[in-house]
Parts: structure tokens; C-alpha cells; sequence
């Protein structure tokens, strides 16, 4: 399932997947990956795009149960 | 009625140590295998034939991670990691190695063939220069085809076999910032 919070928390700070991916420290193509909902991070990484983008869990990562 | 619904939850933990075991089975077949060839090699001066079978393995391996991680594409995203972190870009340092490759080879085969095969001062001199410009002439090339150009070449479709993965978007998603 896509993450379209993610990209667009990323979009609200003018930031590129590479720019976001190097202020987190991973690559640009685990980002592209995540905002396709083609990987899952881990918490970590879930956290340190949080900090990244100012967001909380919730806001970028939060599924209602189906 | 939830009761014979099936989580969907894996065990993360379980499946993450299960790939670390692998991981470390990897390096100990690797480390096995070329310390069999090293050992039946200059140990038991065994011919190359004997020692067939480890470098199949050996060589297998490497070229089946190769080729996994170019059509994973995880190949240029570890070459973009590791240019981000290091002052040395991997390009120049695969040049710096093939030269050094090159040059390292090419003295050996020149020094070899001087101490074992000429008479005189003037004559090891002589065969030094020619072994050695002539290693130097086949080696240089060859490590920097497999180096640098093969590198190039991997980077390059891994490039494409992310885009392409990243391109399956159908909101047209790529690295903008809009």
C-alpha cells in the first residue's frame, strides 16, 4: 500500500527522495521504496523519518485495521 | 468471528535472525572453500584441477550476489551510500586499485623472471623490463575492464532495474520535489 502521507510530509519541506534519504542516512531508492509501499521499514527507520520531517508515527504511518 | 482468521503478522524477529544465520553460513562456505583451495594449492601442491571445485563455488557465489544485487537494484544504492560516506568516490577508488593491481602484477612477473631465468646483472635488468612492461600491458587493461568498466556496467542496470521498479507508480512518483 502506497504511503502518500509520507510523500507528501516530504513534499511540505520541499525536500527530494535524495534529500530525504541522505538527512536520514539510507538511500534514495529505500525511500522511493517505502512511498510505493514496496519495502517496510523497521521502527528505527520509521522514527528517523519522523525526526527528518517533524511528523510523528502516526502521522506518516498510522493504517486503520481493515 | 475472528477466531479462525489467520494473522498476518510474521515473526520479524525470527525471520531477520533466521537471514543473519544465512549471512553468517555465507561467509563460513567462502572462508571453508578458500582455505580448502589454499591448503590442497600450496600445501599438498595439488594441481588446479583439484582445487576445481572451490573456485566453481567461490566464483559461483560471487556472481550470483552480483547479479542479485543488480536486479534488486540494491548495487547502486550501496554505491550511493558508500560515495555519500567516503572522500573517495567507489569509481576512483576501482581505479586506483586496478592501476595498483596492474603495477603490483606486473612486478612480481618481473622480478619472478629475472631472479629465476637470467644470467648477469645486465640480462635480469633486461628481462625485468620485458616481463614486467609486458604483465603490465595485459594486466592494466584487464583490471580496469573488470573494475571500473564492470563496475560502470553494474551500476548502470542496477540504476534501471530500481527505475523501473520505482516507475510502477501510477501517480508518476520519482525523485521531484512535487
Amino acid at each position: 500500500m502506497k504511503n502518500i502521507k509520507l510523500k507528501m510530509a516530504r513534499v511540505e519541506h520541499d525536500l527530494s527522495q535524495a534529500e530525504l534519504a541522505e538527512l536520514v542516512g539510507v538511500s534514495r531508492q529505500t525511500i522511493g521504496l517505502i512511498e510505493l509501499g514496496k519495502y517496510n521499514p523497521t521502527l528505527n527507520l520509521c522514527l528517523a523519518i519522523c525526526h527528518a520531517l517533524g511528523k510523528t508515527l502516526d502521522d506518516l504511518f498510522w493504517v486503520d485495521p481493515e | 468471528m475472528g477466531f479462525f482468521k489467520k494473522s498476518q503478522v510474521k515473526d520479524e524477529w525470527v525471520i531477520n535472525t533466521r537471514n543473519k544465520i544465512y549471512a553468517e553460513v555465507y561467509v563460513l562456505v567462502v572462508v571453508l572453500c578458500s582455505i580448502s583451495a589454499i591448503v590442497k594449492y600450496f600445501v599438498y601442491d595439488l594441481n588446479m584441477e583439484h582445487v576445481l571445485t572451490e573456485l566453481i563455488i567461490l566464483i559461483t557465489v560471487g556472481i550470483y550476489y552480483l547479479y542479485r544485487s543488480i536486479r534488486l537494484g540494491i548495487f547502486s544504492a550501496e554505491v550511493e551510500l558508500h560515495d555519500r560516506k567516503n572522500k573517495w568516490s567507489m569509481q576512483k577508488k576501482n581505479l586506483f586499485m586496478s592501476v595498483g593491481l596492474g603495477i603490483g602484477i606486473a612486478l612480481f612477473m618481473g622480478i619472478n623472471s629475472s631472479v629465476r631465468y637470467a644470467d648477469g646483472v645486465q640480462q635480469s635488468i633486461y628481462y625485468f623490463l620485458i616481463t614486467g612492461f609486458g604483465s603490465l600491458m595485459i594486466y592494466l587493461p584487464f583490471f580496469v575492464v573488470i573494475l571500473v568498466a564492470g563496475n560502470e556496467m553494474a551500476k548502470r542496470n542496477s540504476d534501471r532495474a530500481m527505475n523501473k521498479m520505482l516507475d510502477n507508480d501510477e501517480f508518476g512518483d520519482d525523485d521531484e520535489k512535487h
